[in-house]
């Protein structure tokens, strides 16, 4: 049998917001990686519902995980409260013949960040929105296995996103990444406002006769 | 032997697939996009095929598409991380030889059932 030293790769704090969340997810601002373990775009609707509750904004929510008409369907049964969603759909069309409507188009996935950038810029003069959603990052990157290269790619994507959305108002970037492909070994440092991590935990209810 | 073939264009994912039809007793053959799975299947003629629906190159559909053109007819289980809704996904059934629809991430145990139950094993 081989015995090998173990080497600490990295060290994470977390600090618990539960009572400040509010305030905090209330006045969001900036770019925001948000981590989550639940893939049900459900259980992160009532996230979107505590950013700035009291206004109305415009959220652009390039999706590559969520078809638009499962969005739809959530969406009648957990209602955004003020906010008006536009959505660039980049899974349907993969698969169905699909018509843009006034609150949603259809577009093949990006390849690689620099796509992605060019179809948000694209969208943001479409829809001029105060919240830029990328759902997911975990199509880009993988937080467990990063090569340097990939990081650098991210940082220099973040650095453009800010420089071209990013103003004195409500607007926020906000980057979803799903942890379940593999446990985050090195977390973005450079052009990352906040980090949120949403843990959704799920048991069997138990029904008495 | 009963032959399927495995499309996805994750290397690993891919491989893992093809290791557990293996074990199961299945004869497999591997393509990682849409071009390379179109180009091998009239060669190998598989029963059925694992099939990922979000791959560079060529898009489901356009696989569908050119299916047709083939001799080959498999039943398709899709593979995907891509949430639809219950009426798309029902939607989805009915296009070209498509049998199922399992999402990732998936259990092995999940994925050889399906297999089994749509070769009636």
């Amino acid at each position: 049998m081989t015995i090998r030293d173990e080497k600490i790769i990295q060290v994470n704090y977390w600090k618990k917001l539960q009572k400040d969340l509010d305030e905090v997810v209330g006045k969001l601002h900036g770019v925001v990686l948000f981590i989550h373990n639940s893939a049900k775009f459900e259980d992160i609707t009532d996230f979107f519902n505590k950013i700035h509750p009291d206004k109305r904004l415009r959220v652009l929510y390039i999706s590559l995980i969520n078809s638009n008409n499962h969005i739809e369907r959530i969406l009648k049964e957990k209602p955004l409260i003020n906010k008006r969603l536009h959505v660039v759909d980049c899974v349907s069309s993969f698969i169905m013949d699909m018509e843009d409507t006034r609150f949603c188009v259809y577009k093949k996935p990006p390849q690689n960040l620099q796509a992605l950038k060019e179809m948000i810029l694209e969208n943001i003069q479409k829809t001029d929105p105060n919240i830029l959603v990328v759902d997911s990052l975990t199509q880009f990157i993988n937080f467990s296995v990063p090569t340097e290269n990939e990081l650098v790619e991210l940082y220099h994507f973040l650095k453009e996103l800010r420089e071209n959305i990013i103003g004195l108002g409500d607007d926020s970037i906000i980057l979803i990444y799903n942890d379940k492909v593999g446990y985050m070994k090195t977390l973005p440092v450079m052009n990352i406002d906040l980090i949120l991590k949403y843990d959704v935990i799920r048991d069997t209810i138990r029904l008495r006769d | 032997m009963t032959k399927i073939m495995v499309v996805d264009d994750e290397t690993d994912l891919r491989e893992m697939i093809n290791i557990m039809m293996r074990k199961e007793g299945y004869e497999t053959q591997m393509a990682e996009n849409g071009d390379d799975f179109l180009n091998k299947i009239d060669d190998f003629q598989p029963v059925l095929v694992t099939l990922d629906v979000m791959m560079p190159g060529l898009t489901t559909k356009e696989i569908l598409e050119k299916l047709k053109e083939k001799i080959a007819k498999p039943k398709i289980i899709l593979l995907t991380v891509v949430r639809f809704s219950e009426e798309e996904k029902q939607r989805i059934l009915k296009l070209g030889n498509i049998v199922d629809y399992i999402t990732k991430p998936f259990d092995f145990e999940q994925l050889i059932s399906t297999v089994k139950k749509h070769l009636n094993q």
